[in-house]
């Protein structure tokens, strides 16, 4: 009875944590992504002759600030589907 | 804006550049995982950098379609494209391997190499500055 509390209380703790990962990487991702893009538009706007040169550094940024996010995602998801924490109950 | 052919070209060398470091840090921190955990550490190594070259691949592809595109809106809603369609391929990947792989997966090669070839696939950036110095 006290394992199957155990296990109940570490997937309720680790669903918390999952949503806490994904959702403020999702979030940190979102900020970041929406001033780089303003920012391109800006430039874009001022000087379209920049735009060419522009596209592929936003592009290239674009994977540096999700980087975090997949990295995330990956960890959410082992918790998700391995998690490790619950070899303790076993 | 459109773009010349040395300029396409430029931008092709790059990208391959950062798909070249991406490739070597997975397949070293796979070697690595394979000394320590035999095969199974050497297939979660290849799994975790393989999803994200395979992602970045598809990213590419799709953001390449507006490489002659003159409005900056239309260059940014596809760039915005092929980073969701790069990250659903990621977690597609991911998602299937942890499924069917699940029970021999070595969690510290699989996340090391995913890690490994997400941060490098942003620092394309300095191979870009670097190519810019060279034609000065």
């Amino acid at each position: 009875m006290e394992s199957v509390q155990f296990l109940a209380m570490i997937q309720a703790y680790t669903g918390i944590g999952i949503g806490l990962i994904i959702g403020l990487g999702a979030a940190g991702a979102c900020i970041g992504i929406g001033i780089m893009s303003a920012s391109f538009l800006d430039g874009a706007a001022r000087q379209p002759e920049l735009t060419a040169s522009l596209q592929v550094k936003v592009f290239l940024l674009l994977g540096l600030i999700d980087a975090s996010f997949i990295i995330g995602v990956g960890l959410a998801m082992m918790f998700a589907f391995a998690n490790p924490l619950l070899a303790v109950v076993s | 804006m459109a773009k010349s052919q040395p300029e396409i070209e430029k931008i092709a060398s790059v990208f391959k550049r950062a798909a070249k470091w991406q490739s070597l840090s997975t397949v070293s921190i796979a070697l690595v995982a394979f000394v320590f955990a035999g095969l199974p550490g050497l297939l979660s190594g290849l799994i975790g950098g393989g999803a994200v070259l395979a992602g970045s691949f598809v990213a590419t592809r799709i953001a390449r379609r507006s490489e002659n595109s003159k409005q900056a809106g239309a260059i940014l809603a596809n760039m915005l494209i092929a980073e969701a369609v790069k990250i659903l391929v990621i977690v597609l990947l991911l998602w299937l391997s942890f499924k069917v792989y699940a029970d021999h997966i070595v969690l510290m090669a699989l996340f090391s190499s995913l890690a490994a070839a997400a941060i490098l696939s942003g620092t394309a950036v300095y191979a870009l500055n670097s190519e810019s110095k060279k034609q000065g």
